[in-house]
């Protein structure tokens, strides 16, 4: 009877050290509920059956002290000055994500768990590059299972594995905006419908060298770092403070499109070993973590050249490496990301109207095509977890093998927060911001007009 | 026979004497029990407001006082230190919040600083090895006691008043 008691007893300390191990591990806090819990300081197992709602809205005022420039032809050549998500103008208060989800369990032991949450906000999700069409109003639907120890299944719509930056929970980052790589090359906007390719490949090549493609339609809200699919994760403890989280998901590569094919299958995998200082949950949960990522996945164009449709697939590749470590206020976080085969190279406006744009999606093609670029990020709180200065500098080279299309893309990001409980807080940012085009004078001068960017955002969350 | 009876109205006249007296020495130290089984922060402020005003109020009027804090089962979280490992998890209510913002452990802090060893913090032991929590892991004035219940039946028999905080 005494070693009953007594296996039982482990049993119980270990599932207690297991369910601290996925503090700051976002993997497992968006796709699990808690093995035990302690809202009053005792921990329990978690079996509450009633939904957690929850959410957050982030509104901001943005102003672009960038010029932008109208070609003689009427078209606006500098996207680049504008703001998201609607590239109309340079200043403007805009309420840029109200989410709200729901979340818990849907058995009575724990093992099956869903996650759901909705976009109401005038973010890329409802409203990318002022398409208004596109909108779709929810990101997230997911059910875990959790049967098999040490392998959870995750089935439905949910955050891809991938880098630090947009696996994150979005709202508790004092950054306005993302670092331009993250924005550019893993913020996937995707496009069925292009036109003819630029310049037209060779005869027999597949995807030949420096081939570049423009959308002819946006249809589809921007991926999010989402995707559709099964993922299979968990994180395994190594030691008392040490910990091992995996994934691989198998998605269609639709990001948040309705969409039900996997002809763009995508791979997902990740791998990260964390040593965890303390036993708190999310942002602000203190440890140091290593981690590898990879995205491979096909995409599939349908070019027309005015007579007639030819379906292009291509290769969509993204990965890269990075740390976070937080202690005592003070955060530090690094990541280098590389892209390669399908690499988004900015929005173009097709109308000639001067006062109108109508925003498409241009892209490389081939394997050979690449972008890399990283940032680093230093966060220190002068006052603990109540205000907060930060700086980040990030880069990205992007067509580093296409002397035309190279772009060098420099931001340093300033800024400061105060935080009035938890995640509900004000944000100021101040971000220097510049790009170079070394192999091509005439968009240098086009480049010229990038101005440096302000922004104040109020996150509320609830 | 006689000197017998005399003995004996003797002994019983003394011990009618006595027995008031000894009882007039006991009734000098008041003594006060606390149960701590509970884990609503609220609570345990309220508790401690009470505990402050007593002490204040014995000191001031030079009165005996024994007081004591048994915690068990919830409860016993207010009176630890360290959590890792532990079936409880430090939260920040233990060291922020409350009347002047140093949380639960900081005002048990003053008030045995001010009461010294006349407030007595004991801690079920069967508690303890239920929610693995080690000696090592409770604040440095804990004393660990067999059993919370038992504890306080004891004290009661010793003519504690119990005070629950509701």
């Amino acid at each position: 009877m005494k070693s009953v008691s007594k296996t039982k007893f482990l049993s119980l300390a270990l599932l207690v050290s297991c369910a601290q191990l996925d503090a700051a591990d976002w993997l497992m806090l968006q796709g699990s509920q808690p093995e035990m819990v302690a809202p009053k300081g005792v921990s329990v197992p978690y079996r509450s059956k009633i939904p957690k709602l929850w959410g957050f809205i982030q509104a901001n005022y943005k102003n672009d002290r960038g010029d932008v420039q109208i070609s003689p032809t009427g078209v606006n050549q500098t996207p680049f000055s504008l703001l998201n998500p609607d590239l109309k103008d340079q200043s403007g208060f805009n309420v840029f994500r109200a989410r709200l989800a729901l979340r818990g369990m849907a058995d009575d032991e724990n093992l099956v768990n869903y996650f759901f949450m909705t976009e109401f906000g005038n973010s890329g999700v409802n409203n990318l590059a002022g398409h208004r069409e596109v909108a779709t109003y929810f990101t997230d639907a997911s059910v875990t299972l959790k049967h098999v120890p040490y392998a959870k299944l995750r089935v439905g719509m949910f955050k891809t594995p991938g880098s630090e930056e947009g696996l994150q929970a979005v709202f508790v980052s004092p950054y306005v905006e993302f670092t331009t790589m993250t924005n550019q090359q893993l913020l996937e906007r995707q496009v069925s419908d292009v036109g003819a390719a630029d310049p037209v490949p060779a005869k027999g090549g597949a995807a030949a060298s420096n081939i570049h493609y423009t959308s002819t339609s946006v249809d589809q809200p921007i991926a999010a770092f989402r995707d559709t699919g099964a993922q299979i994760f968990d994180t395994v403890p190594v030691s008392d403070t040490w910990a091992v989280t995996y994934a691989y998901m198998y998605g269609n590569g639709n990001g948040v499109s309705m969409k039900g094919s996997d002809k763009q299958k995508t791979h997902y995998g990740y791998l990260a070993l964390e040593d965890n200082f303390n036993d708190k949950r999310g942002y602000f949960h203190e440890s140091m973590k290593f981690y590898g990522w990879i995205q491979d996945g096909k995409r599939t164009l349908l070019s027309n050249d005015g007579i007639t449709t030819t379906e292009v697939n291509v290769n969509r590749q993204r990965y890269g490496v990075g740390m976070t470590y937080y202690q005592n206020g003070l955060r530090f976080e690094a990541e280098y990301m590389k892209a390669k085969g399908m690499i988004f190279t900015g929005a173009k406006d097709k109308d000639t109207d001067p006062l109108k744009e109508d925003w498409q999606f241009q892209y490389a093609v081939g394997d050979e095509n690449t972008a890399d670029g990283g940032y680093v990020n230093l966060q220190y709180e002068v006052v603990p977890k109540k205000f907060e200065v930060f700086g980040r500098y990030d880069i990205m080279d992007r067509l580093p093998n296409d002397e035309k299309a190279q772009r060098k893309f420099k931001t340093a990001t300033l800024g400061l927060s105060y935080r009035f409980k938890g995640a509900t807080r004000i944000d100021v940012n101040y971000a220097f911001r510049d790009a170079k085009a070394p192999g091509n004078s005439n968009a240098q001068k086009v480049l010229d007009n990038m101005g440096d960017r302000v922004s104040v955002q109020l996150t509320a969350a609830f | 026979m006689k000197f017998k009876k005399i003995i004996l109205t003797i002994i019983a006249v003394m011990m009618m004497i006595t027995v008031p007296v000894m009882a007039e020495e006991e009734s000098d130290v008041v003594k006060v029990a606390y149960p701590l089984d509970f884990a609503d922060v609220r609570r345990v402020h309220f508790m401690l407001n009470t505990l402050n005003n007593l002490v204040k109020h014995y000191q001031k009027n030079l009165i005996d006082y024994e007081i004591s804090i048994v915690a068990y089962g919830p409860g016993v979280q207010y009176t630890m230190k360290d959590f890792k490992g532990t079936g409880y998890v430090g939260k920040p209510y233990l060291t922020h919040g409350g009347p002047v913002n140093n949380g639960t452990q900081g005002r048990m802090d003053t008030l045995k600083q001010l009461a010294g060893d006349n407030l007595r913090v004991f801690v079920c032991e069967n508690t303890m090895t239920k929610k693995n929590v080690k000696k090592e892991q409770l604040q440095p004035y804990s004393e660990v006691t067999p059993g919370g219940v038992l504890k306080l039946i004891e004290l009661q028999k010793e003519g504690a008043a119990l005070i629950k905080i509701r």
